[in-house]
C-alpha cells in the first residue's frame, strides 16, 4: 500500500513530518515508540493494517519525532518537553480539535506528561505497552556505558524481534524488514541518545496528575516491557482503565492487533 | 457509618434481608460472595465508601443470601434457582423493574443465571472474581475437601482468610474482623453446604445465552478463583467486556475505588470530563535578595524606579519563555510554565538580566498540580515552589527533583543540593541547583 502524503510542520527551526489518514469523527494522534518511520510504517503489512484499522473510526495523525524517521534529523533528538512542543505543532498543523492520543511503548512517557500538562487539549489518552521506567534503568551503574555501546553496535542488525515480536521472530522476511526499519528510522547514535534521555527522565511524580480518561493496554507476556510496567501505571494514574491482553509481542501491530484496535475503539467511543 | 435500615422480602417461605442506599437514576443490586452480613459491611470504612461510591450514581440494593447474614438461616442446600429467585424477590420488594446486577465471586453464578433467565429485568451485569465452573477454577478433589475441612474445623476463627486474602493472613486485626465476618455471615454448616452446592455449579452451557451488557473483572493473580475463570467468562459471554486488574488477593479491599470506577463507567457510559481547573504546571517563584536593605539604602523613590525596571525585565523573560504571570509579589513574581525546562531557562535569564541593576534574585521551581482560581493559583505545588525558592541563594535557581527528572535531554545541568525538610511539608524534598546548559 502506498503511504499517505507526508506533510511537514515547523516547530521553531525544526520540521516535523506527519501524515493524516482516514476521516473518522474523532482525531487520534499516535505518539510512536522509540523510533519510527512514516513511510516504512506502510511498507510493513501488519503495521499498515493496524493503522488502517485505527483509521476506520478515527482521523489518524501519525508523526516521526525529531531526530527520527522523516522529521529533521540534524536537529538531534530532544527531551520530553520539546517533544511535547513538536506534538502541539503537529496537532495544530493537522487541524485537530481535542484529539485523543495513543502513546505506544516509549511514546507513553511523553503522552502521559502531555496529558497532565495539557488536559484541555486531549479528549482521552490510550497507552499501549507503556512504561515510566525505561528497562535501561535496571542496568548496573558500572555497565551502563558498555551496554549503550552494545546497543549502538547492534542497532539495525535485527537483534530485537525476539523481544519485540517473538511471534514473528522466526520469520526471516520480518527480521530483515525490521532491521531496515531500525536503520532507516534513526541512526544508532540517535537511538542511543533517545535511550539515554529515557534513562534519565522520570515522570513518576506526574502520574497522579493525569486527569484525562486513560486506557492502559498491555500484553500479559510482553517480552520487551514487562506487564509490571502497566500495573505500576494502573496503580498511579487516577481512574485509569487497565486491560491486560493475552500475548507476548510488544509491538501492537504484531499478534492479535485487532484486539488492540477494538479496545481503543471501545474506549474512545465512551469518551466525549 | 450507620447501616441503612434493614428490611425483609419474602421469597416463598424464606425471608431475605435487604438494605437500600442512594437514590441514583438506576438500580444496582449487589450480590455478595460466599457469606455476608448486611450490618458488618458498614463497620468497614472501605466497604462503606465503596457502597457510597456506587450510591453516587445508583440506588444500591444490598441483601444477604438465604442461609447467610441477616436473612433466614435456612438449613441445607438451596438450589441456584431458588437463590436466583431471592434476587427477584428483593427487586420486587423495592419495586425495581429493571436493575444492573453486580455479582461478586460466589454471587456471580446466581447473577449470571439471573441475567440469562430474566434479561428483561437485567439492565446490565458487572461481575468480579467469579466463575462458571467451580471445580475447574476454584477447587476440586483434595483442595475442595481441604477447604471444607477448614470450614468444619475452624469456621469462625478467621482461618479461611488465607484462601481469600493471603496478603492479610498474618494481620491479626484483620483476621479478627474476618473471624466475625465468618461467624456473622453464616454458621459452619451453612458454609459447608454453600461450598458443596457451589462445587456442583456449571454455568458454562448457559453463558452464550446471556444477552445483557456484561462487564467481567478479574485480578490477574487471584489466589482463590484463577484468572482463567474470568478470561473464560470474558471470552464466552457474548460481547462481554473483560478487564483484568492487578493484585494477588481475591477480596478486592485494596481496589474498591477501581471497581467502583469500572462499574460506574460501564453502567453510565461515561467517566467524568477532565477537570481542567486542575492542571500540571511548573511553578516559578522569584524574589529580590535583601530587598529591605536595598530599599532603605536607595530611598523610596529610587527603589520604586529600580523595582519598575526589575518588574519589566522579569515580565519580558516570562513571556519570552512562554510563561504565565500569575501575580507580582512586590519583590518578586509568581509564574507558571507548561514546560519545566523553559521555566528553568527563564529563571536563569531573569537572574542574568537583573544583575546589571545591582540587585540579585533567588528563584525556586517545582512541578506539580495547581488549582486555578480565576486568575490566581493554589495547591500544594505552589507552596513547595515557594519553599524551594526560599532555599536559593542570590542568582541561584533552585529546583525540586521532580523538575530535574522531567528535563532529561534538555542539556540542562544541575548540582545536587541534598534533601531538605521544607516548612509545612511532610516529606523531605531533594533539591538541585540549576547550572545552565551543558
Amino acid at each position: 500500500m502506498p503511504p499517505p502524503e507526508t506533510h511537514y510542520t515547523r516547530n521553531g527551526d525544526v520540521r516535523i513530518a506527519y501524515q493524516v489518514v482516514g476521516d473518522g469523527p474523532l482525531d487520534l494522534i499516535v505518539v510512536p515508540g522509540l523510533v519510527s518511520h512514516l513511510d516504512l510504517t506502510w511498507a510493513e503489512p501488519a503495521h499498515a493494517r493496524f493503522c488502517r484499522e485505527l483509521a476506520k473510526f478515527a482521523r489518524l495523525i501519525l508523526f516521526d519525532k525529531r531526530g527520527t524517521g522523516l522529521s529533521d534529523r540534524d536537529a538531534g533528538v530532544a527531551g520530553l518537553e520539546e517533544r511535547m512542543d513538536d506534538v502541539l505543532a503537529v496537532i495544530e498543523a493537522a487541524g485537530a480539535r481535542r484529539p485523543a492520543m495513543l502513546g505506544v511503548s516509549e511514546g507513553g512517557m511523553m503522552s502521559l506528561l502531555f496529558a497532565a500538562t495539557y488536559p484541555e487539549r486531549l479528549r482521552a489518552l490510550a497507552l499501549y505497552g507503556a512504561f515510566v521506567h525505561s528497562p535501561t534503568r535496571s542496568w548496573p551503574a558500572d555497565q551502563v556505558e558498555a551496554r549503550f555501546d552494545l546497543v549502538e553496535r547492534a542497532w539495525g542488525t535485527g537483534m530485537l524481534p525476539p523481544r519485540v515480536a517473538p511471534s514473528m521472530a522466526a520469520d526471516q522476511e520480518f527480521r530483515r524488514a525490521w532491521s531496515r526499519f531500525e536503520r532507516e528510522s534513526a541512526s544508532a547514535a540517535a537511538a542511543v541518545a533517545l535511550l539515554r534521555i529515557d534513562r534519565e527522565a522520570d515522570i513518576t511524580d506526574v502520574l497522579p496528575r493525569v486527569r484525562v480518561p486513560t486506557l492502559l493496554l498491555h500484553r500479559s507476556g510482553d517480552r520487551r516491557i514487562g506487564v509490571e510496567n502497566a500495573h505500576y501505571l494502573a496503580e498511579r494514574v487516577p481512574g485509569a482503565e487497565y486491560v491486560e491482553l493475552p500475548g507476548d509481542d510488544h509491538l501492537p501491530y504484531v499478534g492479535d492487533s485487532d484486539r488492540v484496535v477494538a479496545e481503543i475503539r471501545t474506549f474512545l467511543a465512551k469518551t466525549g | 457509618m450507620d447501616p441503612p435500615e434493614t428490611r425483609y422480602a419474602r421469597s416463598g417461605d424464606v425471608r431475605i434481608a435487604y438494605q437500600v442506599t442512594g437514590s441514583g437514576p438506576l438500580d444496582l443490586v449487589f450480590v455478595p460472595g460466599f457469606v455476608s452480613n448486611l450490618d458488618l459491611w458498614w463497620e468497614s470504612p472501605i466497604w462503606s465508601n465503596f457502597f457510597a461510591r456506587l450510591a453516587s450514581f445508583s440506588r444500591v440494593i444490598l441483601f444477604d443470601k438465604r442461609g447467610t447474614g441477616l436473612s433466614d438461616r435456612v438449613a441445607g442446600i438451596a438450589s441456584l434457582e431458588d437463590r436466583m429467585d431471592d434476587v427477584r424477590a428483593v427487586m420486587d420488594a423495592v419495586r425495581s423493574e429493571r436493575a444492573a446486577i453486580h455479582g461478586v465471586s460466589e454471587g456471580g453464578a446466581m447473577s449470571m443465571l439471573f441475567a440469562a433467565t430474566y434479561p428483561e429485568r437485567t439492565r446490565a451485569l458487572a461481575l468480579y472474581g467469579t466463575y462458571a465452573h467451580y471445580l475447574s477454577w476454584v477447587a476440586s478433589g483434595a483442595q475442595l475437601e481441604a477447604f471444607i475441612a477448614t470450614c468444619e474445623r475452624s469456621w469462625g476463627t478467621g482461618e479461611s482468610v488465607r484462601f481469600f486474602m493471603p496478603s492479610k493472613a498474618s494481620d491479626e486485626a484483620f483476621r479478627r474482623f474476618f473471624a466475625r465476618w465468618e461467624r456473622q455471615g453464616g454458621s459452619p454448616s451453612a458454609a459447608v453446604a454453600l461450598t458443596r452446592m457451589n462445587a456442583e455449579i456449571d454455568l458454562r452451557p448457559i453463558l452464550s445465552t446471556i444477552r445483557v451488557p456484561t462487564l467481567v473483572m478479574h485480578r490477574v493473580a487471584d489466589p482463590r478463583v484463577g484468572v482463567e475463570a474470568g478470561r473464560y467468562l470474558g471470552a464466552n459471554i457474548p460481547d462481554a467486556k473483560y478487564v483484568e486488574l492487578p493484585g494477588e488477593d481475591h477480596i478486592p479491599l485494596d481496589i474498591t475505588d477501581r471497581l467502583a470506577d469500572e462499574i460506574e463507567e460501564f453502567l453510565t457510559g461515561s467517566r467524568g470530563e477532565a477537570e481542567i481547573d486542575r492542571v500540571l504546571a511548573t511553578v516559578l517563584f522569584t524574589d529580590i535578595v535583601d530587598s529591605t536593605t536595598r530599599a532603605v539604602e536607595l530611598g523610596d523613590r529610587q527603589w520604586r524606579a529600580l523595582r519598575d525596571r526589575h518588574d519589566s525585565a522579569v515580565r519580558q523573560q516570562i513571556s519570552r519563555f512562554r510563561g504565565h504571570e500569575i501575580k507580582s509579589l512586590g519583590d518578586g513574581f509568581l509564574a507558571t510554565f507548561d514546560g519545566p525546562a523553559r521555566a528553568i531557562r527563564c529563571a536563569s535569564a531573569i537572574a542574568e538580566t537583573i544583575q546589571p541593576l545591582g540587585i540579585a534574585v533567588r528563584s525556586g521551581l517545582h512541578t506539580g498540580e495547581i488549582e486555578l482560581h480565576g486568575g490566581d493559583i493554589g495547591g500544594i505545588a505552589v507552596h513547595i515552589a515557594a519553599r524551594v525558592a526560599a532555599m536559593a541563594g542570590p542568582n541561584e535557581t533552585m529546583v525540586s527533583s521532580t523538575v530535574r527528572d522531567l528535563v532529561a535531554g534538555s542539556g540542562l545541568r544541575f548540582a545536587d543540593r541534598g534533601h531538605h525538610a521544607l516548612k509545612g511539608l511532610p516529606e523531605e524534598v531533594h533539591l538541585y541547583s540549576a547550572l545552565g546548559n551543558a
